[in-house]
Parts: C-alpha cells; sequence; structure tokens
C-alpha cells in the first residue's frame, strides 16, 4: 500500500483512494463541496486543492489518487490563495441572503468563507438575480444561492436515478435546473436539500420553521419501515423540526426516504392521547394513573380467578421496542396466557428500490423482526404459527393490547370488534385509534422518539433509540405502564429498567447484544434470518 | 412557459406538420442506441423544425431514451440551438471591430427598427429573426449583413429597404 506525507506526516492509505481520504484518516481537514462519500467524484468545485511535491499545478485532493511517495502541503501559501481565489468567485453572483436562508448555521458556503475567504468581494457589477422555483412537493430552488458542486444532479443519476436535475446554460448564467413543468417528487427527494452545502435547494416543510442553530439532535432509527434508517431527531421546545439522516453503513448509508421524513408529524399530532381514559356509563373519561392501573389489574385478575388464564390474550404492535415486547411477553408468561399472545403487524406498501440500491420495504413498521424474535422465545412452539392469526382472539373475555401508529388497518378494525365484544379490553397506545374508541381502558403511551431502547430491522440489525423528550402530557412510558401493570397484578417483573431489560435480551436471543453495545450504526445479528444490509 | 406540460411530446401544438414530426422521428430512429448522438440529432432536428421548443426537446429525450435533462442542458448551452422560433431569413448583423468602427452600430438600429425586433427575436409573420454576431471573418467588407447563407457588404442604412424588401419578395408572408 503507497505510503505518502501529508503536512509531514506519513500514512499509509489504502490502494486507489485519494489524497482527500488519507487525510480524512490523518484528521487533517481539507475543504470540501462537491465531493459526498456517497456519490461519484466530480472535482469540480475546485475548493480542495493542494500542493503535490513536482507537480505544476494544485491537485484537487478529491479527485488524486494516492501514489507511493507522494508530498502533499494542504497549508502553504500557494494552497491558502487557491482557497480565497475560488471563495470569491464563488460569491460573485452569491446574494448573500444569510439572513433570510434556512441554510445559515449549518452553510458550508457560510463556513467557508469565513474560515478560508477573503472578507471582501472586488465584483462591482451587477449580480444575475433569480427568483426562487418550486421544484417538487418538498423542494425550492434558489438557483442564485447554488455553488455548481453539482451533487444534486449525481444524487438524481446515481441515487434516485430519474436523472431529472441538470445543468443548464453556459458560463457566468449557467444553473441548475429541471426541464420546465418536471417536479422531483420521488420518494428521494428530501435527500437533495440535505446535500445541498449552500441554500439553494430547501425543504418546504423546514422553510422558516427554526434556525438551525436552536435545534438540539437525538440519535434515533426511523419507524416508517423495517429498513430502520438511522436518522438525527433535530427538535426544540418538545417538538421535532426535522428529520435527518444519520450515516450508517450497516443499514441506509448516507440517505432516507420522504415517507420515514414526514413521518414525525404523528409525535406532535393532535390524535396523541395524552390521558389515561376509562369507559363510564358507555363513555370513555379521563382517569388518573393510579386509578387506571388499579381497576385495569382488577380486571385483568378477576378474568383469570373467573374464567382461567386462557380467556386472557395479549396483542403487542411492530412499534414496540425489543425490550418493551420482552417484558409484555413477561406479562402473558406471568398470567399463563403465553399460548394467547399475538402480533399486530405493520401497515403494508409497495417494496420500491431505487436505482443506487436504497430500498423501501413494505413492512412500513419498525420492529415486526424485532418483536417476532421475542414473541417466539416465550411462546409454546406449537402456538407459535398462530402469532400473527388475530382472527383467533375472538371470543376471549379479556384483551392487552399494546398499539402502535404504523399498525395494519385492516388488523386494527379486526382487533377492535374484538376489543368490543371482550369483558375487558385494555388499550396502550400513543394515538387515538379505531381501537382506542372500542376500549374499556386506555393508557396513553410514548411515541418513538420519546423512548428508549432497540429495533431490530428487516435484515437483523439491531439499533438502539434514544429519547428526545418526554411524551405529551400525562402520557408515559411504555416499558414503565407494562411494569406497572404487571406489579398490580401482583407478578413484578425481574427488571426494572429498559437497560436491564436489554440486557436480558442479550442474554436470552441469540446473537442479540444489549443496548449498549450496538454502538452508533447498529449490530448486526450474524443469526438473523436475512443476512446482508442496503445498500445506500 | 406551459409548467402544466406532460404531453410527452405528442400534438402539444399545431406548430409543427405532421410531415415534420414525422422527419423528426426519422432522425431520431436513424441515431437511436448510438452514444454521443444528442448533438448530431438535435441539429438535424432544428434543421427540420427550425427550433427547440420543449414540446421537440420531449419528443427527442423520449426517442433517444436519454433524460430530459441531458437535451435540456445541452440546447441551453450551445448558442446554436435556440427555443424561440427562427424566422424564414436568419439576418445577422456583424459588430465585430472591423465593422463597429465602420458603423454597424447604426446598422443594427436601423434594422431592429425597420423589422421592429430586437436581436434574438422573430417577427410575428416568421419571416425574419435577427441576431448580432462578433465577426463573420470578413472585416475588408464591412460593416458585413449576412442574410440566410448570403453576405452584403459594405452595409449602410440607405440599402437595409432593399436587403429586406429583396427576401420578403422572395417568399410571400400569406404563404401557407
Amino acid at each position: 500500500m503507497p505510503v505518502i506525507r501529508i503536512d509531514q506526516r506519513e500514512i499509509e492509505a489504502d490502494e486507489g483512494t485519494t489524497i482527500m481520504q488519507a487525510a480524512d484518516k490523518l484528521g487533517i481537514f481539507i475543504p470540501r463541496y462537491c465531493y459526498h462519500p456517497g456519490l461519484s467524484i466530480a472535482g469540480c468545485c475546485r475548493i480542495c486543492g493542494v500542493e503535490v511535491e513536482d507537480s505544476p499545478k494544485l491537485l484537487m485532493a478529491c479527485a488524486t489518487p494516492v501514489k507511493e511517495g507522494m508530498v502533499v502541503r494542504t497549508d502553504t501559501e500557494r494552497v491558502k490563495m487557491g482557497q480565497r481565489a475560488v471563495e470569491e468567485f464563488l460569491l460573485l453572483n452569491h446574494p448573500l441572503d444569510c439572513p433570510v436562508c434556512d441554510q445559515a448555521g449549518e452553510c458550508v458556503l457560510q463556513d467557508y468563507s469565513f474560515t478560508y475567504g477573503f472578507g471582501e468581494s472586488r465584483f462591482r457589477e451587477q449580480k444575475i438575480k433569480q427568483r426562487k422555483k418550486d421544484v417538487g412537493r418538498d423542494l425550492l430552488l434558489y438557483a442564485d444561492r447554488c455553488i455548481m458542486c453539482t451533487r444534486c444532479v449525481r444524487f438524481a443519476h446515481e441515487v434516485s436515478g430519474h436523472d431529472q436535475v441538470g445543468v443548464f446554460n453556459r458560463g457566468a448564467h449557467t444553473e441548475i435546473g429541471v426541464f420546465p413543468g418536471i417536479r422531483i417528487d420521488d420518494l428521494l427527494a428530501g435527500n437533495i436539500a440535505d446535500i445541498c452545502p449552500v441554500g439553494a435547494f430547501l425543504s418546504k416543510d423546514f422553510l422558516f420553521k427554526r434556525r438551525v442553530w436552536e435545534l438540539k439532535s437525538t440519535k434515533s432509527v426511523c419507524p416508517a419501515c423495517s429498513v430502520g434508517c438511522s436518522v438525527l431527531l433535530d427538535h426544540a421546545d418538545g417538538r421535532i423540526h426535522r428529520l435527518r439522516p444519520r450515516h450508517n453503513p450497516n443499514v441506509n448509508g448516507h440517505w432516507m426516504c420522504d415517507i420515514g421524513r414526514m413521518d414525525y408529524k404523528m409525535v406532535g399530532s393532535a390524535d396523541r392521547l395524552k390521558k389515561p381514559l376509562a369507559r363510564k356509563n358507555g363513555m370513555l373519561e379521563e382517569i388518573s394513573w393510579s386509578d387506571v392501573i388499579a381497576y385495569a389489574s382488577g380486571r385483568i385478575r378477576q378474568i383469570i380467578t373467573r374464567h382461567g388464564a386462557d380467556a386472557l390474550a395479549f396483542v403487542i404492535s411492530s412499534d414496540a421496542t425489543n425490550e418493551e415486547a420482552l417484558t409484555f411477553a413477561k406479562l402473558a408468561e406471568k398470567t399463563g396466557s403465553l399460548q394467547n399472545l399475538r402480533l399486530l403487524s405493520g401497515k403494508r406498501g409497495e417494496r420500491i428500490e431505487f436505482a443506487g440500491g436504497f430500498v423501501i420495504e413494505s413492512d412500513r413498521s419498525p420492529n415486526e423482526h424485532g418483536v417476532l424474535d421475542v414473541l417466539k422465545e416465550f411462546m409454546p412452539r406449537e402456538s407459535q404459527e398462530r402469532v400473527t392469526d388475530l382472527g383467533s382472539l375472538a371470543g376471549k373475555r379479556g384483551l392487552y393490547i399494546f398499539c402502535g401508529s404504523h399498525s395494519d388497518r385492516g388488523s386494527i378494525q379486526l382487533l377492535a370488534r374484538a376489543a368490543a365484544a371482550a369483558d375487558f379490553a385494555l388499550v396502550h397506545g400513543n394515538v387515538s385509534s379505531p381501537l382506542t374508541e372500542a376500549a374499556t381502558m386506555v393508557l396513553p403511551g410514548a411515541a418513538y422518539a420519546e423512548k428508549e431502547g432497540t429495533y431490530t430491522n428487516l435484515r437483523g440489525v439491531i439499533q438502539r433509540i434514544h429519547p428526545a423528550f418526554d411524551p405529551p402530557g400525562d402520557a408515559g412510558h411504555d416499558f414503565d405502564i407494562v411494569l406497572q401493570i404487571a406489579g398490580a397484578i401482583g407478578n413484578s417483573l425481574p427488571f426494572q429498567t429498559v437497560a436491564a431489560a436489554s440486557a436480558e435480551l442479550a442474554r436470552r436471543l441469540r446473537g442479540y447484544v444489549s443496548m449498549e453495545q450496538t454502538g452508533d450504526t447498529g449490530w448486526v445479528n450474524p443469526y438473523s434470518r436475512v443476512a446482508g444490509a442496503t445498500k445506500g | 412557459m406551459n409548467r402544466e406540460c406532460t404531453c410527452e411530446g405528442k400534438g402539444v401544438n399545431d406548430e409543427f406538420t405532421a410531415e415534420q414530426w414525422k422527419l423528426v422521428d426519422d432522425v431520431v430512429r436513424k441515431y437511436r442506441g448510438k452514444p454521443g448522438a444528442l448533438i448530431p440529432v438535435l441539429e438535424e432536428v432544428q434543421s427540420i423544425t427550425g427550433y427547440l421548443p420543449e414540446s421537440m426537446q420531449r419528443r427527442v429525450a423520449k426517442g433517444l431514451g436519454i433524460p430530459l435533462s441531458q437535451v435540456y442542458g445541452v440546447v441551453t448551452f450551445y448558442s446554436f440551438f435556440t427555443m424561440t422560433p427562427r424566422g424564414k431569413h436568419q439576418v445577422r448583423v456583424c459588430l465585430g471591430t472591423a465593422c463597429h468602427v465602420r458603423g454597424a452600430k447604426r446598422v443594427l438600429e436601423e434594422m431592429e427598427r425597420k423589422l421592429g425586433i430586437e436581436p434574438g427575436g422573430c417577427t410575428d409573420d416568421r419571416q425574419f429573426s435577427l441576431d448580432l454576431v462578433r465577426c463573420v471573418g470578413a472585416c475588408g467588407l464591412g460593416p458585413v449583413v449576412v442574410v440566410d447563407e448570403e453576405t452584403h457588404k459594405q452595409v449602410k442604412v440607405a440599402k437595409l429597404d432593399a436587403i429586406v424588401d429583396k427576401y420578403r419578395a422572395e417568399s410571400p408572408t400569406a404563404e401557407e
């Protein structure tokens, strides 16, 4: 492998890699606009020019492969002159409207102008002005802020595959755009606003909502399909304002889809359950937590003593974390109703695969794989094949349903009928649904952004989610709610915290690790039924 | 510009005759599947239709199986290609240095007034379009006005009427 020197530091670089990659490894930062690790190399922004011994001109670090004995300097006066010149050129027609630009604060042009720029412009002529253009469901194009890095063009070609973004006109009039009448409406469009290093492509959904420096980012996992893209929840004051993909080579690469991007709206929706409810004279009325736990556990005990444990059924949705599934299964085990443990499957949609290999799976819920792993671990072998057969619960006297916001509608209707017919139906969820309408008692739970735990994706990658803020109103943490119910029935569980439950999972389930061990990019279960990860 | 257009280039307007569409399709078919065909195709198509409106670009992109953005990129890049209609006769006034010092600017202004259009434009009857060029390599003949393939030398403002009328007479407005 070639050994090269960058700023008098030696590194053995991998064959075929570039100066940029070698410098990144050494922790020497070379500025870049057009370079994106998820896209092909363009070498067109010219900011990454470095001095290489025996080369008469600056070479582009992003596009120059390493060669044995190469001597690279990134800090000489010539390099700095090059950076200043590029910065000055890029700002010639730039409107400098940072105060009204959403990108300000995370704008690469802004940061580099500060670090590498000239400080003032010698350009005295008229700047080319352009109106903003509406180019897609969630995309605005401010072409005059563009620096022509062509990341969006390469993304449209290589990742989305629709090829609708192009470079038009010539010289100083060159601009990024779409053919008149064309709109970028595919399900990866949101990534274009993410990868745009300046404020040229912006999301309509996030437009003028918040300045980015007011946002806190929490690492999480997208719950909108069983791929489980690693994401960052950008939130402020207990509200999510946007989702961004988080790079994870095990799962989603650099990208995420727009279904997941918009899924955060459920977290702050008006349909969220905020208070425990109990049916009085046929109407659901608000009730305190202590009362609802006491009444619910009393009714469950009553059903067991009067009709036996087989009259009781437990249903958990594929929205639950692995740890929640574990407590739920433990509860069913303690009451002796494991044969009546069921999975409430997620919504189904079309499986969509993009040119670059990114996939949106047909299972549009986060954790069907993980919940099934847990349920099958506990359920008796002979009843395992009925784990998704909700029809077999008709006639059960008591139901405890852990519902989710990504559950299959048909199944919810089916369960709602079963709940209405049962003596007692305890429904635990985070949004109101036909199922909560049919319940005897309703327990308000948390959404994915408010809780801790792990999800297992379709390919067996176990990823951790972190809480960004507390659930709204009096809503509680699902894990604690199940623990409390179990305790009130008289069967306290052997663990009291999510971390302890996670450790228990790692002990019991083949290939599982505890949530501390998953790291930021998840743990790939080597025994998973489907191996391999989606590219992105 | 019609931003709602989703016609895929079929019968978007009655600007072109069925025969012209057929010729265009023939050109596209001839080059289909050949790498680097876009520029020659656009050249031939423009010689048939006179200009390359959105509908024509859609037709070419669909026919060649290449992205619309690529066709649009090439059309907007080269000044040879035009998205505005061209007249039957192309009037090019030279504004090169030699022509300029011999009064080309006045010639251009008079031509603009006479045709009622600015450089880049086309008369309503689609008879003339006007462009300016920077030197046609005939500096000894300046000021030069090139109409179609014909070069007119030492053009004075007084001669413009005769030139314009000559071409107008060739193709009466009332044709078609």
